[in-house]
């Protein structure tokens, strides 16, 4: 890493969790990273940045580090969620019963429904998380700011894409407002943290700003964001999105 | 004594086709901007408001029949400078859309604003622009012929279209301003050094000595020492390269070059026959791995790989690497013959960096003996 930022935050990482980090490059996954905490068997946590994201690896590695330093905020009770299985599988099921997923096969509209549920478990467990380890990182790494705003604009113009009829029709209505609400509540996320009010104008030309604004509190109520903190942000959406059946929380020790 | 008036700020203004706008660094998808005119007058007007509120003073920006207005009135201080820097920023960002209409104009109202003219020479330059480049740093050079830096862009625009003889004159004109010019060093050698490495080195000895951190230089030294001949020499070189930004490409093929130079120190040193300390290593590792276990032989294995990629030194002798997932305190033969060793049972068909296959085979041979001795 050439970062100093990058380095200070390894450093914590190191100090807090008693577990060295290890980075590397890894070829052929479509995020941007993958991350393999330690565990007493495997003491390293490693950080392995997609090849095609090499010239952002610092700012990569620096959400990494910050995604561990909330997580491991107790090492001894590290939060990890689980699907529970059979609500999964109702919720899939009515989702598919659902237009527009109903048009299709029988067999095709549960494994569409069933993709629903696990992005929208996806989604709620992983957005606070993305958007308290942005604020750890604009405060922490000023060296990676412009990094850092490249890095949002092209996940939030991403996710704006849902607007577009193609998107739009092709999940129920209730699937893509729960997508949009939490989408809405990054865009506020990082508008509170950068001053940049562009990505909130498909949100309020919309009408779903209010929506993200209610899980947007829900999260500014919580801070700092350590990892109690963070399992309470997330059941707070889940609650809000109606979310909260689907999935439960699984801790584990992972003190060296 | 008398009255002094406040300085007058002249209102800087641009004006560009919003057809020229780059939409895709937006944060909106610029499909639904496309389809939506209102919300796209409102996030150029933003992105403009924006950018024009962290400079200070106010901005007016208006988007009309296709055409963005943007009006700024500095709230102190020189606005060309302040703009100028604003623009050097975004390029910085990889903003360049929005920087050429604020170089632009910087340049219409006053010619001979050289850093515009530089920065944007350079900005075509690197769009690929190239001939747009040419032109716009010849005009730079028109009035500042003793630019050194100008001379260098002009001579990497050059270079990129293929026009060797220019590039060359225009980098030599460019060091004979400045020696110290490191960047037009690095150019220069990298043109002779497809050619003649010899003619390079000492341009490039130079270019690496005034840029101890710059990567490119370090590498480009190491190639040229290479192509000599000299490897003991280039190897720190590409130590020091990775080491620098141990994930980019350059690291890569510095990684790459590395491993070459030791397949062939390696079984060089022992005349092309297998290495008995490696052999050794390797019956080291066949039992430990087999009393370990699989879990252990994976974390061991991929702990030396991680610790691989900044380089082990081979040839020393030295006990000077420890692991975290084994006791002890290895050399870098050792870590190396441990990590082939384990890579076969793993992983038998991943790229280890190094061929100890003979070795291996050897210390499978001597554990063999060991388990099942000679009767006589």
């Amino acid at each position: 890493m050439t970062q100093p930022d990058t380095q200070k935050m390894i450093q914590l990482v190191e100090q807090q969790t008693g577990y060295r980090v290890t980075v590397d490059l890894i070829s052929g996954i479509n995020e941007h990273a993958q991350m393999i905490s330690a565990r007493p068997g495997n003491p390293v946590h490693l950080i392995r940045v997609n090849d095609t994201q090499r010239a952002f690896a610092d700012y990569i590695v620096a959400v990494q580090c910050g995604m561990l330093l909330i997580l491991w905020s107790d090492p001894s009770k590290v939060p990890a969620i689980v699907l529970e299985e059979r609500p999964a599988a109702d919720q899939a099921e009515r989702w598919a019963r659902e237009e527009p997923l109903a048009l299709m096969s029988a067999d095709l509209s549960k494994k569409v429904g069933r993709f629903y549920v696990e992005g929208l478990v996806k989604q709620v467990q992983s957005l606070p998380l993305e958007i308290g380890v942005a604020k750890l990182v604009f405060e922490k790494c000023p060296s990676l700011r412009d990094a850092q705003a490249e890095s949002f604009r092209a996940q939030l113009q991403n996710l704006s894409q849902v607007f577009s009829p193609r998107v739009k029709d092709s999940a129920p209505a209730e699937v893509f407002q729960k997508n949009v609400a939490m989408n809405a509540a990054l865009a506020l996320g990082w508008s509170g943290i950068s001053g940049d009010r562009i990505a909130l104008l498909p949100y309020e030309s919309t009408g779903h700003l209010e929506s993200g604004k209610k899980l947007f509190a829900a999260l500014q109520a919580a801070s700092p964001l350590d990892s109690a903190a963070y399992t309470g942000v997330v059941d707070a959406w889940a609650r809000l999105l109606s979310l909260d059946a689907l999935y439960r929380w699984d801790f584990s020790s992972r003190k060296p | 004594m008398g009255f002094f008036e406040p300085e007058t700020m002249t209102p800087f203004s641009f004006q560009f086709p919003l057809a020229d706008f780059d939409l895709t660094r937006l944060p909106i998808d610029p499909d639904l901007l496309r389809g939506d005119a209102s919300m796209l007058a409102a996030a150029v007007q933003e992105f403009y408001r924006e950018s024009f509120e962290k400079l200070g003073g106010s901005a007016t920006v208006v988007v009309r029949d296709g055409v963005v207005s943007v009006a700024w009135q500095p709230g102190s201080g020189d606005a060309s400078a302040q703009l100028l820097q604003h623009a050097i920023g975004l390029l910085r960002q990889g903003n360049a859309s929005s920087a050429e209409p604020i170089l632009r104009a910087l340049i219409a109202q006053d010619a001979r604003n050289a850093d515009a003219l530089y920065n944007l020479g350079m900005m075509l330059s690197d769009q690929g622009r190239l001939v747009e480049a040419v032109e716009t740093l010849q005009e730079l050079l028109n009035f500042l012929p003793e630019h050194s830096e100008g001379w260098t862009a002009l001579g990497v625009a050059h270079a990129r279209l293929n026009a060797i003889p220019e590039a060359v004159k225009a980098l030599e004109r460019a060091i004979e301003i400045d020696p110290r010019n490191a960047h037009a060093l690095r150019n220069l050698a990298a043109i002779h050094g497809k050619e003649s490495p010899a003619l390079a080195l000492p341009l490039m000895q130079e270019a690496a000595r005034l840029l101890p951190g710059d990567q490119r230089s370090q590498y480009g030294l190491a190639q040229c020492l290479l192509q000599l001949g000299r490897v003991e020499d280039a190897d720190p070189l590409l130590v020091k390269t990775i080491s620098l930004d141990p994930l980019s490409e350059i690291a890569e093929l510095a990684r790459t070059e590395r491993s070459r130079i030791a397949q062939a120190n390696l079984h060089a040193k022992s005349g092309g026959g297998t290495r008995p300390d490696a052999v050794f290593f390797c019956l080291d590792a066949l039992q430990k791995f087999q009393a370990l276990g699989e879990e252990q032989t994976k974390t061991i294995t991929f702990e030396i790989a991680m610790l691989g990629r900044q380089g082990l030194d081979i040839n020393d002798p030295s006990k000077k690497y420890t692991l975290r997932s084994l006791p002890g305190q290895f050399t870098g033969l050792h870590l190396v013959s441990l990590l082939y060793t384990g890579m076969q049972r793993i992983a038998p068909n991943t790229d280890a960096g190094i061929d100890l296959s003979r070795e291996l085979a050897e210390a499978k041979a001597l554990r063999s003996d060991q388990t099942n001795p000679p009767k006589n």
